[in-house]
């Protein structure tokens, strides 16, 4: 209730205030003026009622004397003129009742004659008045009157007094703070609606006018020399705004530049990767064509050609060269003999050829994944974890060839995930490289990375990288993923921030975790669950 | 018997409504006299009517008296109706005495009495005689007048057939 009065308008407020003050004061005064006018009436009532029976009393004490009932009975019947008297008895000084009149109680013969005065009962008040003579007492005077009855009376009259002046003055209340009102609301309402102006429009030019003197009137002069402060102030912030505006642009253009250049870095680096594989097959492939050339080379065909000539020397005494000629006996087992050799040649050819095919497919993967790692991408495919693991080794691994390094995989077996196959590798590439040069940079340590994969939950898929390299000191680790944050004297400081970046953009995460320089470092990439309807 | 009871208490009563002239009250402790006069029915009565309570703040003393020389002292005086035929000479004795006299004769009033003894419809009641009362210097209160049968002043000796119509007139009242 208070707080809903507190959130009034200060229109209702003031109107509240007179109201509830008039009324108050009003009531006030009512219940004092009731309160004194009851007690008045009460006494009053009492008065009045003694006043009748010392009347009666004195006009009765010839009836009494003389037992006159017909002049006592006419005493009492005078009394019919007050309403309020319901009931008058006049009782002898033996006890005996001379006259009565109305509903009245005397005591009877035997009882105790009550005390003088008035008596109260639930309805009535009794008055007991003695009727003297000098000195003499005659008897007594019993007056029964309707108390309550004309006390109710007065109770209706007075309510409906109350509530008649309370209502008129309600209204004239009403009148005249609605008359008032305007003295005070006036000047606020002025000020509230330029500062209504002023917001609607955001026009700080706007001055309130002053209309009175009061606080008002003070209160609108620092609101108007407030608002020239806005003025002056916002001025100021619009031109620096516009200045801070420019600058960022200049700062975008030259991110996007760095992003540009960044990025055909490190295609670059894939590139060089890729040409440094394909180098590497391609010495195999290499050998294998030198080794199936050489077998050509040393080939015995011709002692094939050779025996078929002979043979066809022979022509017509076949039968008989082969039987008796020594030479012939020899050809029949040299024939064997050589086709045998020739068997083996040529699964020799084939085991070599083979291999130089594998080759070959391996040259067209590590391209087609530069044309993947290469691809504009944005469109998201739903992957094995693992083979996104593989595809990101596979490049690299010529490098931790070179370096030595050792690849640990603790694969447990984990759902798909939702990619885009471009980023994921490249997130996946950079931190391989990194662990690569933070292993570099480590002293002789083993250097080995370890590859985890687990469930993180329902919803995503951990990926953690693990190295052995020189780590990363607590106050770095929170800078790590920060804009153009390095280590190395070389690096950028783009890598792992587009890489957190990326990672975020496809729904995942990147975080990294590192007891310290020296203890080696772990980097996690979360990658969201492929969803049911997508798989 | 029982009309004399009334009397009596009615005769006590009259004290109570009536002044006497300072005159009457000269001696000081003097008691206050009622005397009766003729055949005595009522001295004890008014005696007993009276008890302890004292008139004026003097004792009562009832005296049954035979000589007139000695009704002039008295305050009160009740003339029984054995001297009804005497009335003149006993009322005369007493003339300008400032006694309150009462009677029970029907022309007690008629021969100078103050207050008269008369009886309605069985009941006793009493009448009075103003110009008697003012002639003695005693003052009647208006209540023992308001009492009183009225039309008695008018004429010096009431008829009986005027007494009736008077009381029809008083109790029509009374209603």
């Amino acid at each position: 209730m208070k707080e809903r009065v507190r959130n009034f308008p200060i229109k209702r407020k003031l109107r509240l205030v007179v109201l509830a003050t008039c009324t108050a004061a009003l009531c006030v005064a009512c219940t004092a003026l009731f309160a004194l006018q009851f007690y008045f009436f009460q006494r009053d009532f009492r008065r009045d009622l003694m006043a009748v029976a010392e009347i009666i009393a004195a006009n009765s004490t010839g009836a009494l004397s003389f037992n006159d009932e017909g002049a006592a009975q006419e005493n009492l019947a005078s009394l019919r003129a007050k309403p309020q008297i319901t009931g008058a008895a006049m009782v002898l000084s033996d006890g005996r009742t001379l006259a009565e009149a109305g509903r009245v109680k005397v005591p009877g013969p035997g009882e105790q004659t009550p005390t003088f005065g008035f008596h109260e009962t639930s309805d009535d008040i009794i008055y007991v008045h003695p009727i003297m003579l000098g000195d003499e007492r005659l008897g007594t005077l019993y007056l029964h009157a309707d108390y309550s009855r004309q006390a109710n009376k007065l109770h209706r009259l007075y309510a409906s007094i109350l509530v008649a002046v309370l209502s008129i003055s309600f209204l004239v209340a009403v009148f005249v703070s609605w008359r008032l009102e305007r003295v005070i609301l006036g000047p606020i309402q002025n000020l509230a609606e330029t500062a209504r102006q002023i917001t609607s429009r955001n026009d700080y030019s706007v001055r309130a006018t002053k209309v009175v003197d009061d606080e008002v009137g003070s209160f609108t002069d620092s609101f108007n020399s407030m608002l020239e402060q806005i003025q002056a102030r916002d001025d100021a912030l619009m031109h620096e705004i516009a200045e801070r505006k420019r600058a960022e642009e200049e700062l975008q253009r030259a991110q996007q530049q760095l992003i540009d250049a960044s990025r055909q870095a490190g295609m670059a680096e894939v590139a060089t990767g890729v040409l440094h594989n394909v180098g590497n097959v391609l010495n195999s492939v290499n050998v294998s064509a030198t080794l199936i050339a050489d077998r050509l080379n040393q080939s015995r065909t011709g002692n094939l050609a050779r025996a078929a000539a002979m043979l066809r020397e022979q022509n017509g005494k076949l039968v008989e060269f082969l039987t008796n000629d020594p030479k012939g006996k020899v050809l029949t087992s040299y024939i064997a003999e050589l086709s045998q050799y020739l068997e083996e040649e040529r699964l020799e050819a084939r085991t070599e050829i083979d291999l130089l095919t594998r080759n070959i497919e391996h040259i067209k993967d590590i391209v087609a994944m530069q044309q993947t790692y290469a691809r504009v991408s944005g469109t998201t495919e739903v992957l094995p974890t693992e083979s996104l693991i593989e595809d990101a080794l596979q490049l690299n691994a010529d490098s931790f060839n070179r370096h030595h390094i050792m690849v640990e995989r603790d694969f447990m077996p984990v759902p798909p995930v939702t990619v885009d196959k471009h980023k994921a590798l490249q997130i996946l590439i950079n931190i391989l490289r990194n662990a690569k040069h933070a292993m570099d940079d480590a002293d002789d340590n083993e250097k080995r990375l370890t590859i985890r994969t687990r469930q993180k939950d329902s919803q995503a898929v951990s990926i953690s990288i693990t190295d052995t390299g020189i780590g990363i000191a607590p106050e770095n680790l929170t800078r790590i993923f920060s804009h153009g944050f390095t280590t190395r004297k070389d690096g950028h400081g783009f890598g792992l921030h587009s890489a957190a970046l990326a990672a975020q953009q496809m729904g995942g995460r990147l975080s990294a975790q590192s007891d310290g320089p020296g203890r080696g470092a772990t980097f996690t990439f979360e990658l969201p669950l492929a969803t049911p309807a997508t798989k | 018997m029982r009309d004399y009871q009334k009397k009596a208490e009615f005769i006590a009563s009259f004290t109570r409504f009536v002044e006497w002239p300072e005159r009457k009250f000269a001696i000081p402790d003097a008691p206050f006299v009622i005397a009766v006069y003729g055949a005595d029915n009522i001295s004890s009565l008014i005696q007993e009517a009276f008890q302890e309570r004292q008139v004026k703040g003097r004792p009562v003393v009832v005296k049954h008296l035979l000589n007139k020389q000695e009704l002039r002292g008295c305050h009160m005086l009740f003339v029984s109706r054995s001297e009804k035929d005497r009335l003149g000479p006993i009322l005369g004795e007493v003339r300008r005495e400032n006694v309150l006299t009462v009677g029970e004769s029907e022309n007690f009033l008629g021969k100078g009495g103050v207050i008269n003894f008369v009886s309605v419809g069985g009941a006793v009641r009493f009448q009075i005689n103003p110009d008697a009362a003012a002639r003695e210097k005693l003052t009647i209160s208006s209540k023992l007048r308001q009492l009183a049968i009225p039309g008695s002043s008018s004429g010096l000796s009431p008829g009986a057939s005027e007494l009736r119509l008077s009381d029809t007139t008083r109790s029509a009242s009374a209603r």
